[in-house]
């Protein structure tokens, strides 16, 4: 007691140095962490961390696949560590989209395209034209999905495409039926094996619980059947394709070939333990479904066949694109040039199976051996269309939501499909003007 | 024993307040005529910061046309939200769902809660582990809850529909069928819920006084009457607190209902939470969704208010008996 009442300034000048030297020790702490960090300067030679941020690295199966083909990466000059980023594909477009629009978020990310539109529109996307121009010819047409408002933001880094019916091999050849190759023969087919063996000829999502997937499959049908909710400038919500798309997804359903209430990773599974007789499916849940060693469908007897429609239907498309407000833009820009160069393709084709990639890198032979229904997916992808709504890209969402409100309207309580859609249309132009 | 304050000898000089340890000076004084304000400091910043900066924020963006990946580019647009939403029918079936799944949800888990805290605190054999069996509901994660009752409710072979079919009363689309829309979100949370109203009840219940009880059954009381005479007003302030905060809950719930139904089938579940979420983050229309958000808050105002006026009627009536 008497020590510390006897010196009471020299306690507090004691105090003020070590506050000080605290605060410099953390400061410099600061500094150095940052420094090690990296990735602050403008070209790929500052070295440091590059996040990657991508849903499927939590997919079983396909994540460490994939991550394992890119992990590798370390930069033009050796000195660049990539970081993954993983979010659930349930949060992935919320999360991602108040990141970036808050300054924030990863250097790289894969996206959806309805988000990309939306980026792009805000300017939180870096240009990568220059990219386009020094790949040129290497880049196969899919990568027009990158392209938007004029310039090239993205490229395809996978597009599963729905623009195909998968069937279960052993039923068709059970109950000797021929794939169908028309609307009427699809329902048909279904019916009978409803009817011969009791499970579902066909199932897929309807309800709006699901409305992202479901918007995929819904423009299957629409597309299919010659549809588009747009004509580039003026939404065509009612026109007479979309009527007719609508009335068949209704019959089928109403039919009785088709579980209602079943989410798609119910028919999925069930269509994996030969439940389930078709589904119109794309190229990644395909490949799950044949590599799940517990399935009664594997690469052997599951099926592919174009689309029982006359036209080609939808695809999922997945971009690859660079943060504008990353520190690391340079190093960011150099990462996507590897991923759609001839290394970077053949190593990520190993996790996405099935699915159309930027170039035309073709699977692994022996993957293409056990697994014959590919090709289909493959060519498939060339001819199917985004679900974005031309000259409507960035309120795409709210479109489908209309719509496919009206069809689950249509579905549980009947009515006259073309003046719903009318309506639909009606209410939309007053929406959007 | 008598007056012991007026006979104390008021000549005897105070004792001296004990000084204070030098070296405290101003600051030590500082904190000493400000302490209550400096202990209060921490939760004042924490408030302005997680409520009343992001409540303003909010009030301002509703006046905006605010896009989520831009959320600094929003154009002022005066009460255009508040217009669109006040004359949209979306929006007054998103308010009236919301009003019908907080009456249902607080009215059946309030019901139930009390109801089984009664039972559960008669003396019966094994009624410890019926206990920590009724408790489980609660502690049973929001979205594990929300996929089993999505199994529960799956058309053909979820255990609801197997069992009204054995029962001979048909299947149903609980998650697909708009007229059962409301019962399944509202059945899942009554079913999280209940255990908890139940645990605060027990809690209140063992705090009424057994001696009291046992004085009107010395007096004839019937056990309902002693049961209306004495437990009931001991629980009613108890009842009370968690009836407001299961009204408020369940006016801001969004996971159980967002994970079962998505806001169907055809919106019927569409409360103004999941509205927020939907117009926020799928439209990416962050100004509207300021604006559904502030009138939730109005409800969720008028809601207490309401409370604290029955409340003070309450308190007012006991205290005339």
């Amino acid at each position: 007691m008497k020590l510390n009442h006897a010196h009471p300034s020299r306690r507090a000048r004691a105090l003020r140095i070590t506050g000080i030297a605290a605060v410099a020790a953390i400061a410099l702490a600061g500094c150095s962490a940052s420094g090690d960090a990296g990735g602050t300067g403008d070209g790929g030679d500052a070295g440091g961390e590059l996040t990657f941020s991508n849903w499927q690295f939590l997919e079983d199966g396909k994540g460490p696949i994939i991550w394992d083909a890119v992990k590798g990466y370390t930069g033009p000059n050796d000195n660049i560590e990539l970081t993954k980023v993983e979010i659930p594909f349930a949060n992935y477009a919320d999360k991602l989209s108040t990141e970036l629009g808050a300054g924030g978020g990863p250097d790289v990310m894969v996206l959806q395209d309805s988000q990309f539109a939306s980026l792009v529109d805000a300017g939180v996307l870096e240009p990568l034209d220059d990219i386009a121009d020094e790949l040129g010819d290497s880049l196969n047409n899919t990568n027009e999905a990158g392209f938007f408002q004029d310039g090239q933001y993205g490229f395809n880094w996978e597009r599963p495409t729905y623009n195909t019916v998968i069937y279960n091999k052993d039923i068709f050849a059970e109950l000797d039926l021929e794939v169908p190759t028309t609307f009427e023969e699809f329902l048909t087919t279904a019916e009978t094996i409803k009817s011969e063996l009791g499970i579902a000829g066909f199932a897929g999502r309807h309800q709006t619980a699901e409305i992202d997937g479901w918007t995929l499959e819904m423009a299957n049908w629409i597309y299919g059947f010659g549809g588009e909710l747009s004509d580039g400038k003026k939404l065509t919500i009612d026109k007479a394709e979309n009527v007719e798309a609508v009335e068949a997804f209704l019959e089928t359903f109403e039919s009785g070939v088709a579980p209602i209430g079943d989410d798609a990773s119910t028919f999925r599974a069930k269509f994996g333990q030969g439940q389930v007789g078709m589904l119109f499916e794309n190229s990644g849940v395909a490949t799950t479904i044949t590599s799940n060693p517990d399935n009664v469908v594997n690469g052997e007897n599951m099926g592919a066949a174009p689309l029982p429609l006359a036209n080609a239907g939808s695809n999922s498309q997945l971009i690859i694109a660079v943060n504008a407000n990353s520190d690391n833009v340079e190093a960011a820009k150099d990462f996507v040039r590897w991923v759609l160069g001839e290394e970077g393709q053949t190593a990520i084709r190993a996790g996405l199976g099935a699915s159309a990639m930027a170039t035309d890198v073709e699977p692994d032979a022996e993957f293409l051996a056990a697994n014959p229904w590919a090709t289909q997916f493959l060519e498939a992808a060339k001819t199917s269309k985004s679900t974005l709504v031309e000259g409507f890209e960035t309120e795409s969402k709210p479109i489908w939501r209309e719509v496919l409100t009206a069809v689950e309207d249509l579905r549980v309580n009947g009515g006259d499909v073309k003046s719903t859609l009318a309506e639909v249309q009606k209410s939309l132009e007053a929406e959007l003007g | 024993m008598a007056t012991s304050t007026l006979e104390a000898p008021r000549s005897t000089p105070r004792a001296a307040p004990p000084k204070r340890p030098r070296g405290s000076g101003a600051v030590g004084r500082f904190i000493e005529r400000n302490g209550a304000y400096l202990f209060l400091f921490p939760a004042i910043v924490y408030l302005a910061i997680f409520t009343v900066f992001p409540l303003i924020r909010g009030l301002m963006l509703s006046f905006t046309a605010t896009k989520l990946v831009n959320p600094a580019g929003g154009k002022p647009v005066g009460v255009e939200n508040y217009e669109y939403l006040l004359s949209s029918d979306k929006f007054w079936t998103s308010v009236v769902t919301t009003l019908l799944y907080t009456l249902f949800t607080v009215v059946f888990s309030v019901g139930i809660g009390t109801a089984g805290a009664l039972l559960l605190n008669t003396a019966f054999k094994g009624r410890g582990i019926i206990r920590a069996i009724a408790t489980i509901p609660w502690a049973v994660p929001t979205v594990a809850a929300a996929l089993i009752f999505v199994w529960i409710y799956n058309n053909e072979q979820g255990i609801l529909n197997r069992t009204t079919s054995a029962l001979g009363m048909g299947q149903h689309g609980w998650l697909v069928d708009p007229q059962y829309g409301l019962f399944a979100v509202t059945l899942a949370t009554v079913w999280k819920l209940t255990p908890l109203v139940m645990l605060v009840m027990l809690s209140a219940l063992q705090s009424v006084p057994q001696e009291l009880r046992e004085a009107t059954w010395v007096d004839g009381a019937t056990r309902f009457q002693s049961f209306l005479a004495v437990t009931l007003p001991h629980l009613m302030p108890t009842l009370r607190v968690i009836t407001l905060l299961m009204t408020i809950w369940s006016i801001r719930r969004f996971e159980i209902i967002f994970l079962i139904t998505g806001g169907g089938p055809l919106d019927v579940t569409n409360t103004l939470v999941v509205n927020v979420y939907r117009t926020a983050f799928q439209d990416q229309n962050l100004g509207r969704a300021a604006a559904i958000g502030a009138l939730g808050l109005v409800l969720s105002l008028l809601v207490t208010v309401v409370y604290f006026i029955v409340e003070q009627i309450q308190e007012r009536q006991e205290s005339q008996r």
